[in-house]
């Protein structure tokens, strides 16, 4: 893969990272997930609570969930809805956020513990909230191996 | 409830079952009648078990322990009379070491029965103020949203089958009911008066999301019988809780309200064998 840095003066402002590819390989798909996460800190996610749209920072989101007829935020204290679909986002968000189920996606910055349950899904807490998410069992081994894999970088 | 009607229907499939395993001869001659009365008595004490009610739980046990007592070779020598007055002296033993189940709850907090506006601190007393509160207002919301300066565009296909739609207005009475597996459901409503919960054996979690409780305040019913419910209820209205619990538990995590003009939600719990988690944040 090569990489090439252009600099113009023409352009605006704000870079841009285009990747050229002739199909969306693993190697593809994680380049884009980690430049997702350094400019994370700009990242917004539009989401609507009633009538208000807001841009939401992706640091104070802790999981997203699909229900019914839409898409579930959650932060530490409000719950806001999103239209997007939860796979597409899974492939947009940087690499803190997880799916543990499949219904939903937690941001793993945020997690302060997991309750292993051997029999069912495990019981997600996060910092700050009274709220759980649960982790099933086929996504709790991705989500502790990334949990590990943070706390080595750390 | 569900939880009994659930306790009814694995009665009738084990008295299913019985009946087959009489006609291939692994319960040999057991009388239908007998079988029947035994399948009733089980379901009695599954009851028993779950209101924790020894007299309810050992009495019935001990009825099918007499009816089958020449086939399985246990209890033989006791006679009617025998077995079931040691079932109800054993009965009456366990209800004076750990209590009657009636309106008490094992590990949780109790006040006859009625916790008033539950807080770790105390509480304090009173009927519902003045409805309104915070929270946004169901009705307009799952409008289209993306992610501002995302990166690339992505795969087509994906793992989850998902509808979207506009959250709507649930009404002022709400019935949510689960039997098995999870679900997840998320309250709107601009004039709640009355949620009622039954849960099986899965996991049910609610969210008072976009709610507005009644100026007359609101009723949540809960009905667990092995599962987990969870529920999710703003800090800022008022709680009082009602409970009677088997041998599960009933847990409050985080402060509710203590201001005497906020909404009240009266909860009245009824928890089998599962858990139920009420959760203020």
């Amino acid at each position: 893969m090569k990489i090439r840095v252009e600099i113009d003066p023409s352009y605006g402002n704000e870079e841009e990272v285009v990747i050229r590819c002739n199909t969306l390989s693993e190697e593809v798909m994680m380049l884009q997930k980690q430049l997702s996460g350094i400019v994370s800190d700009k990242l917004k996610l539009e989401v609507y609570k009633g009538d208000t749209v807001l841009y939401l920072s992706l640091d104070e989101i802790l999981f997203l969930e699909t229900t019914e007829s839409f898409l579930a935020v959650h932060t530490t204290k409000e719950i806001y809805t999103a239209k997007e679909r939860l796979y597409a986002l899974e492939e947009l968000l940087p690499t803190s956020f997880v799916r543990i189920s499949k219904s939903a996606i937690a941001n793993i910055t945020n997690i302060r513990s997991v309750k292993r349950n051997i029999t069912g899904p495990s019981e997600i807490e996060f910092n700050g909230t009274v709220k759980r998410a649960y982790a099933s069992r086929n996504y709790l081994k991705q989500l502790m191996n990334r949990l590990e894999e943070k706390r080595i970088n750390k | 409830m569900k939880a009994r009607r659930m306790m009814l229907g694995i009665g009738l499939l084990a008295l299913a079952g019985g009946i087959v395993g009489r006609k291939l001869g692994i319960i040999p001659d057991l009388p239908i009648g007998k079988m029947i009365l035994c399948g009733i008595a089980g379901v009695l004490a599954v009851d028993g078990i779950r209101h924790k009610n020894f007299f309810l739980m050992l009495l019935p046990l001990a009825f099918i322990a007499h009816i089958a007592s020449n086939y399985l070779g246990i209890f033989t020598g006791f006679g009617f009379a025998g077995i079931m007055g040691v079932a109800a002296l054993a009965a009456a033993g366990l209800t004076f070491i750990c209590g009657s189940g009636n309106r008490k709850s094992i590990g949780s907090r109790s006040n006859g029965g009625y916790i008033n506006d539950w807080s770790p601190n105390g509480g304090q007393g009173g009927q519902g103020g003045q409805g309104g509160g915070q929270g946004g207002q169901g009705g307009k919301g799952g409008l289209p949203g993306f992610l501002r300066g995302e990166v690339g565009p992505v795969k087509e296909e994906g793992s989850v089958q998902e509808n979207f739609g506009t959250p709507t207005d649930d009404g002022e009475d709400i019935v949510i009911s689960n039997s098995f597996g999870k679900l997840t459901r998320y309250l709107h409503s601009s004039n709640l008066k009355r949620v009622k919960i039954d849960n099986g054996f899965g996991n049910c979690i609610v969210y008072y999301d976009n709610v507005y409780v009644d100026e007359n305040g609101s009723r949540l019913e809960i009905g667990n019988g092995f599962g987990q419910v969870n529920v999710y209820i703003p800090p800022f209205y008022r709680f009082r809780m009602k409970q009677d619990n088997g041998f599960g538990s009933i847990n409050v995590f985080g402060n509710c309200s203590m201001d005497p003009n906020a909404p009240l939600i009266d909860a009245k719990i009824d928890n089998g064998m599962g858990k139920v988690n009420i959760y203020f944040g």
